[in-house]
């Protein structure tokens, strides 16, 4: 097994608080918050895709499961906000187990249009089901994020816990991507045919691996909805699902740091292309085009081969 | 140990084997010979259950394996190479070693991540070390899979099937695409795999090769076991002359 | 029953979509994801052809198919063929980079806002058992069925058709006989374009038309296709049609903002019960 990249850890440390220290604005405190969101989803989606070769086009799903579970819930039953958001995480878990049962079973095109209907099905019940979701005008009766008694609120003490939330969920990836299971999914995934011929019991990985991130995405998308303070369905819907591929890729499959760059990149952009908001989807396609044509392993890849690192790192 | 009894099997209208039947004996080397296309990966691929809609019976050890599944195949101790490698290039030499166990041992995801078994991956250590030893590719341990030559890939892949200490090799044209020299150590390495009670079921083309290694020969055309018995029967067989060099009456 | 008239008319459009679909999927085993984005294409050209330039219908439609023909090859050879080493998951993500990119144009250049045209012969509806059908929506189906049964015959008489079903069945025999595989693909691509065109064409006096037409309309077509069995001419045929049907049939019962959900709930039901859907055949498995 792998090092663990130590130094990597500490940059990502020394970035939160310094950006905590000196970014004052809370405009642009909320852009690296959503940052942190779309990180970890797209972290999420890169384990998928990048580790086990998994297209969940659907997963944008789990994260507005996520979210609406957790509201819907404490406001139903009166639960508290963290408790919540852990019952929210587990129905999705489940969720995915009852989806991915048949659907993993599926491969490349077939996988990816699977989940992509079953994504859109979930978008669906989001806008219909009004009396739940609250509809397309979407959910309000979100109350104030307490955790652990004390009460959260604001774009710095919110930052402060996503920014915790978001560094423990990098640290355990790395942990991962340095142990035995990050090469039994990449194993997976260069070839299916080799890992059953020694041993490994795909259907069951690929299921374990499904429920989980679809877990943690719902986590995400539980604090999100907190931090947000009103969620409606159109940012769980299948543009979502594009954006955390995209952010997969450029940022670079089967990395840590891919889904972290690629979310920064294109998390940021909209904020640099204000005045030429109506190319940000050209763009959009154009990074995401260029990466699969020119830079397969994504912009991650580039930086190691800048910076002329090898395999042991 | 391993036998195959009237194996067949149809691709389309093609019958692709048709009523092989023959016996792998324990702890010494069999080749698989024959034309291209005769069926020979075919055949590996039913032993190691990938290929269902399958006639006949396969039995490992007098135990009935016909429709076992590939993981299942492997955890009674059949482990092969294949044509085209399969190993992930962006990994390094010692860490490709390591897919060849984990199937096996299983170890727990949970304490992997958390670095809590590391008495565990001590001792895959030192079989990762044994391995690349006996192959000869330990100087090249930690360098990445991409920069190696095909010789050196060669060597490491028969390295992974065999750190998970099976019972059967199946080896899928072992010597393709190495020199003379490579070739040589090959031979010597299986000699050593032998000695240590490792029966080989190994398709080849390089007739040298079998010649010089193999205890029993098979060979198969169009799907038909047209030959069974040591090389010295089969060099001189007309059968499998003709289907080598064609019918000359045809 | 009226929803057995609609359903036919919008299932034509299906239909041509899964023929597209299919068409690219037997020459290259690609599942184009930017399909729908093709008919989307086709309204927005259809418009600006009419509207913008004001050329009549008869100069307009085909001067928009030869553009869809050249269109369609541009895109392989953008999108696809500089793929170096194509695998499976690049040659996924790289049409869902296409159709975003695609969008993307169809916003910047035509505007977010629906566009229509006017109808392209007089407007008259047709009494029928139990429902009418408009004039226009009998253009769809007419036109999306000689669509289909040219599209027919060009694969079975035409030497270039069946230098694509060679294509199909085993793409090195085909090279070895002589067969440009590179020119079939890029003329594949041409040919799906040239389909969402014709739909686009031909829907638009209907539905309108707008940037994020495409989305939808590529996925039920895809459902379609798969539904009549990837790879089935006829198939991708009968899929549209039934798809339409179904789907107008479930529009009718329930509150009309499940319809959408209904093509997905087959497009699951197809891939987990019966992948080769009702008419696809299984090509030999080889290892």
């Amino acid at each position: 097994m792998r090092k663990i990249n130590y130094p990597f850890l500490i940059f990502v440390l020394i970035i939160l608080i310094l950006a905590k220290f000196l970014i004052k604005n809370e405009y642009y405190l909320s852009i690296v918050i959503f940052g942190m969101f779309n990180a970890i989803n797209a972290s999420c989606f890169n384990i998928l895709l990048g580790y086990t070769g998994i297209i969940s086009l659907g997963q944008a799903a789990f994260y507005g499961i996520g979210a609406y579970f957790a509201v819907t819930v404490a406001a139903s039953f009166g639960i508290n906000p963290m408790p919540a958001i852990i019952l929210a995480s587990l129905f999705s878990a489940l969720a995915a187990f009852i989806v991915g049962y048949p659907t993993l079973k599926l491969h490349g095109h077939y996988l990816a249009m699977a989940t992509l209907g079953f994504g859109m099905i979930i978008y669906v019940l989001m806008n219909e089901m009004a009396f739940i979701t609250g509809g397309p005008s979407g959910f309000l009766d979100i109350s104030q994020f307490k955790f652990l008694g004390i009460s959260i609120y604001g774009e710095h003490s919110f930052y402060i816990f996503v920014a915790i939330m978001f560094f423990i969920f990098t640290v355990l990836f790395e942990m991962f991507d340095k142990s035995y299971l990050s090469y039994k999914l990449k194993f997976i995934k260069e070839s299916e045919f080799a890992s059953k011929s020694f041993g490994i019991n795909i259907f069951k990985t690929k299921l374990i691996v499904f429920t989980i991130t679809a877990g943690i995405t719902a986590f995400n998308g539980g604090v999100y909805a907190y931090y947000s303070g009103f969620i409606s369905p159109v940012s769980f819907n299948f543009n979502y699902s594009i954006e955390l591929l995209t952010m997969a890729i450029v940022g670079g499959l089967g990395t840590v740091s891919g889904g972290i760059i690629g979310a920064a990149v294109l998390t940021a952009l909209p904020e640099f292309m204000a005045s030429i908001e109506d190319y940000e989807m050209i763009l959009y396609g154009c990074f995401l085009a260029v990466t699969i044509i020119f830079l397969p392993g994504g912009l991650t890849g580039l930086i190691k081969r800048i910076t002329g690192k090898n395999a042991s790192d | 140990m391993l036998q195959i009894k009237n194996v067949g099997i149809n691709f389309g209208g093609v019958k692709a084997l048709d009523n092989v039947s023959f016996d792998v004996p324990c702890g010494c080397i069999t080749a698989l010979i024959g034309p291209n296309g005769a069926g020979k990966t075919t055949l590996f691929n039913i032993i190691t259950g990938f290929l269902k809609n399958k006639t006949g019976k396969i039995f490992f050890e007098n135990e009935n394996i016909t429709n076992a599944q590939p993981y299942h195949v492997f955890a009674k101790g059949i482990s092969r190479t294949f044509q085209n490698l399969n190993l992930i290039s962006e990994l390094s030499l010692k860490e490709n070693l390591l897919l060849g166990i984990i199937g096996k041992d299983n170890p727990s995801a949970v304490k992997s991540i958390l670095r809590l078994n590391s008495k565990y991956w001590h001792r895959v250590e030192k079989k990762i070390d044994y391995c690349m030893e006996i192959t000869g590719i330990s100087e090249w341990r930690d360098r990445k899979t991409d920069e190696m030559p095909y010789g050196i890939l060669k060597y490491l892949e028969m390295a992974r099937a065999i750190i998970n200490e099976p019972k059967i090799l199946l080896l899928d044209e072992p010597a393709a695409g190495l020199n003379n020299v490579e070739k040589e150590n090959l031979m010597g390495l299986l000699s050593f795999l032998i000695n240590k009670n490792i029966t080989i079921f190994m398709v080849e083309h390089d007739m040298n090769f079998v010649s010089n290694l193999a205890d029993n020969v098979i060979c198969l055309n169009y799907g038909k076991v047209i030959a069974n018995g040591s090389y010295a029967d089969i060099r001189n067989n007309e059968e499998v002359i003709k289907a080598y060099l064609g019918d000359p009456d045809a | 029953m009226q929803f057995i008239y609609s359903g036919i008319t919008s299932g034509s459009i299906f239909a041509l979509v899964a023929l597209g679909f299919n068409i690219i999927y037997n020459t290259t085993g690609i599942i184009n994801f930017a399909q729908g984005e093709f008919v989307m294409i086709g309204g927005m050209l259809i418009y600006t052809l009419l509207s913008i330039y004001g050329l009549p219908f008869l100069i307009a439609a085909p001067l928009a198919l030869i553009i869809a023909l050249f269109l369609g090859a541009l895109f392989e050879r953008v999108f696809i063929k500089s793929v170096r080493s194509p695998n499976e998951i690049k040659l996924i993500t790289i049409t869902i980079a296409a159709s975003i990119i695609l969008r993307g144009l169809g916003m910047v250049i035509w505007g977010r806002n629906s566009l229509s045209v006017e109808a392209y012969i007089p407007y008259k509806i047709l009494e029928l058992p139990a429902g009418t059908l408009t004039s226009n929506s009998l253009l769809v189906i007419i036109v999306s069925l000689i669509t289909a049964f040219s599209l027919s015959l060009f694969f079975k008489r035409s030497s270039l058709g069946k230098a694509f079903r060679a294509c199909y069945d085993d793409k090195v025999a085909a090279s070895i006989c002589g067969v440009d595989v590179s020119k079939i693909r890029m003329l594949a691509f041409g040919i799906a374009a040239l389909l969402g065109v014709i739909a686009g064409i031909v829907t638009t006096p209907i539905t309108y038309v707008a940037y994020t037409d495409g989305i939808m309309t590529g996925l039920k077509g895809f459902a379609a296709a798969i539904l009549g069995g990837l790879g089935s001419f006829w198939g991708g045929v009968a899929g549209g049609l039934l798809l339409g049907i179904f789907e107008g049939f479930f529009a009718s019962v329930f509150p009309s903002g499940y319809k959408d959900a209904f093509a997905f709930l087959i497009i699951l039901a197809v891939l987990f019960l019966r992948p080769k859907g009702l008419f696809g055949k299984k090509k030999a498995e080889r290892l």
